[in-house]
């Protein structure tokens, strides 16, 4: 397995550039996942590694070697492309074995690694399919296969659950989790979903138009984004960015009022008192109880929670997770109030963490 | 529950409707395509002039005349190396080019202007075709027996479309270079419906140009491959025009193809029952092919 620098990679299409200067180091073993939404760069990013698409500016170095210039087969990496990209025409094991025959590997060394990969992925019994014989699922997994057979240095994931249903998705998530832990590999992952983000990554990266947002751990972004767009983007539902003003400030710590929701918020950077600043509060850190008034507008009944949208005394929307089990109807409305030292602030001009 | 008498009824009201959106189209079939040829058949038991009402019944001895008539043997062999040789050409040739336009090789410009410059001559009449190129193959004050000349070619130097061994050669060059463009464009269309990942990831499996244009521009373009095989057949069975033009199927008949002889024997010996002969031949041989065809077509 390899590490992998990304040195201030740019990618410019005539005047517009989509990548615009990224720094990413990946270790031995590690499973970065490229977060963001769609346009922010992310694929066009994997594309560079992959070697599908030049890089204009920066280097990229796979254990120690320099791969700008280095054709795509012989970078050791391998990719899983989000529409499968089958051959269509082959069968799963000849889609397995394709680049073996390619290399001009010894055939039963080639049957080894594909029967090898088959029975990591549960495939021994689809070898003789073609593509268009097989549901989503499995072809997701022979894609995976495809990669696997190589022994690459790197795995490139592009959006590869994006196509299928939202079980599915939940099962190969796990799938994919095992499958690193088993074959110890390096794994970068491009996604769109945060939920993938949080669950499979060792290091998740946030990128937004073409830059890096934020790098560090599922928690640590979850628990400390940097900045309201990230804060905004890792979480489900997201996270309520609330225009608030600072009432008092004392050592790390200011007390901020966001139209009726006070609350102590701790801070690296004391915001100057009566500032206006933004509160960044999940729904899941609101309690129903004494505080704010919240005027419910609609509501999801989950089962196990209950998601509940409505607006402050000011107009601003708030949302807020409640018990499954909880009554609006008998409560005639809701009052909430954030958890203790769970609430982040973020300057009301930069988006900046405090 | 609704009577069953109800749904019978509603079935052949719809069925009726349907019949009566067809008809003019099903008409308009039966009154130019099936009767004529059904027609043709008939007309081929029989030897006439266009001239005279006398008809005589000959049943089959058109059919026998035509298999001892030496030109049959002759065009029929002509319409065969027509076909392979468009076949050859205009499917496997067109298809590379059409693949390496396609591979973004070049870059855009030089792309379009090859693409451009190779669609460029299907776009003229056959005529003007067939007259531009006696023009450049005439001997001696040609363009290409001008160009063998000046680049020490000239034992080369020859009466191209006046020498049996080189006429129909000359005729079928010629609508090599009128077609092949076309056929091209449409392979470049065809090439377009295949997914750019496919190529991407054999990119990535180290696959080499070659190997991409087999493995995945070939098996990805073959419903394309098969239509245009048939079409190029069939053009090369009813060819006329250009032949016509070019040599009238000389010199002494060795450029014959059956669509000159069938031309030949109707408006110029007046036997239109032979004419219908040919004309029926060249009709069950395309018939066959388009069977084949849709046989192909089913099995996949």
């Amino acid at each position: 397995m390899a590490y992998m620098q990304i040195k201030g990679i740019a990618k410019r299409y005539g005047t517009y550039e989509a990548v615009r200067g990224i720094d990413i180091d990946i270790a031995e073993r590690e499973f970065v996942v490229i977060v963001g939404p769609s346009g922010c760069g992310k694929s066009t990013l994997l594309r560079m590694i992959a070697g599908l698409e030049t890089i204009s500016r920066g280097d990229l170095v796979i254990d120690g070697q320099r791969m700008n210039d280095v054709r795509p087969a012989d970078r050791g990496i391998a990719m899983v492309f989000q529409s499968y990209a089958l051959y269509p025409h082959k069968t799963v094991e000849q889609n397995m074995g394709f680049a073996l025959k390619v290399a001009k590997t010894p055939k039963d060394e080639a049957a080894r690694k594909i029967a090898r990969a088959a029975e990591i992925l549960q495939l021994g019994p689809l070898l003789k399919r073609l593509p268009k014989e097989l549901s989503g699922g499995q072809r997701q997994r022979v894609a995976i296969g495809r990669a696997i057979v190589r022994n690459p240095k790197v795995f490139l994931f592009d959006e590869p659950l994006s196509n299928l249903d939202a079980s599915l998705r939940l099962q190969m998530r796990i799938e994919l989790a095992q499958l690193h832990r088993e074959l110890q590999a390096t794994m970068v992952y491009v996604t769109h979903d945060q939920i993938e983000a949080m669950t499979l990554a060792d290091k998740i990266v946030v990128l937004r138009d073409g830059l890096v947002e934020q790098i560090g751990a599922p928690l640590e972004i979850y628990r400390r984004p940097a900045n309201t767009f990230v804060a905004g983007f890792i979480g489900s539902p997201k996270m309520n960015l609330l225009k608030a003003r600072v009432l008092g400030t004392e050592a790390g710590r200011a007390r901020v009022d966001a139209a009726g929701l006070v609350c102590d918020v701790a801070v690296d950077h004391l915001p100057a008192v009566g500032a206006e600043v933004t509160l960044g509060i999940r729904p899941e850190h609101l309690v129903a109880g004494l505080g704010a008034s919240v005027e419910v507008q609609a509501s999801e009944r989950l089962g196990g929670v209950t998601y509940a949208y409505g607006r402050l005394a000011d107009g601003q929307p708030v949302t807020v997770q409640l018990d499954g089990e909880h009554d609006f109807a008998a409560d005639g409305g809701l009052t909430v109030q954030p958890q203790p030292g769970r609430a982040h602030l973020f300057s009301g001009d930069s988006g900046l963490r405090l | 529950m609704p009577d069953r008498s109800d749904h019978t009824q509603a079935t052949l009201r719809q069925s009726l409707q349907g019949w009566l959106w067809v008809a003019p189209a099903l008409l308009f079939l039966v009154v130019f395509v099936y009767g004529p040829a059904l027609t043709n058949i008939r007309f081929s038991m029989f030897s006439f002039s266009a001239m005279s009402l006398d008809w005589d019944f000959v049943g089959l001895n058109n059919y026998l005349r035509l298999w001892n008539d030496p030109k049959f043997m002759t065009a029929l062999t002509n319409n065969a190396i027509y076909a392979a040789i468009s076949v050859t050409c205009q499917v496997g040739v067109a298809l590379v080019l059409a693949a390496v336009l396609e591979a973004r090789v070049f870059p855009n410009f030089s792309a379009n202007l090859f693409r451009t410059a190779l669609f460029l001559p299907s776009i003229l009449p056959v005529v003007v075709v067939g007259l531009v190129w006696q023009l450049l193959l005439t001997p001696t004050t040609g363009l290409i027996d001008q160009i063998l000349w000046e680049t020490g070619l000239a034992s080369w130097s020859r009466a191209w479309l006046g020498e049996p061994d080189t006429a129909i050669f000359a005729v079928i060059f010629v609508s090599q270079w009128q077609w092949t463009g076309y056929i091209m464009a449409l392979f470049m269309v065809a090439i377009r419906a295949v997914p750019r990942d496919l190529y991407e990831a054999m990119e990535i499996d180290g696959a080499s140009g070659v190997q991409q244009f087999w493995h995945i521009t070939v098996p990805g373009v073959r419903e394309t491959i098969l239509i245009v095989t048939i079409i190029t057949i069939l053009g090369s069975l009813k060819v006329f025009d250009i032949v016509w033009v070019m040599t009238a199927g000389g010199p002494n008949h060795s450029s014959e193809v059956l669509g000159t002889m069938m031309y030949r024997a109707a408006f110029r010996d007046d036997m239109i029952g032979y004419s219908s002969t040919i004309a029926t031949v060249i009709f069950f041989i395309a018939l066959t092919i388009g069977l084949v065809q849709i046989k192909l077509q089913k099995d996949r």
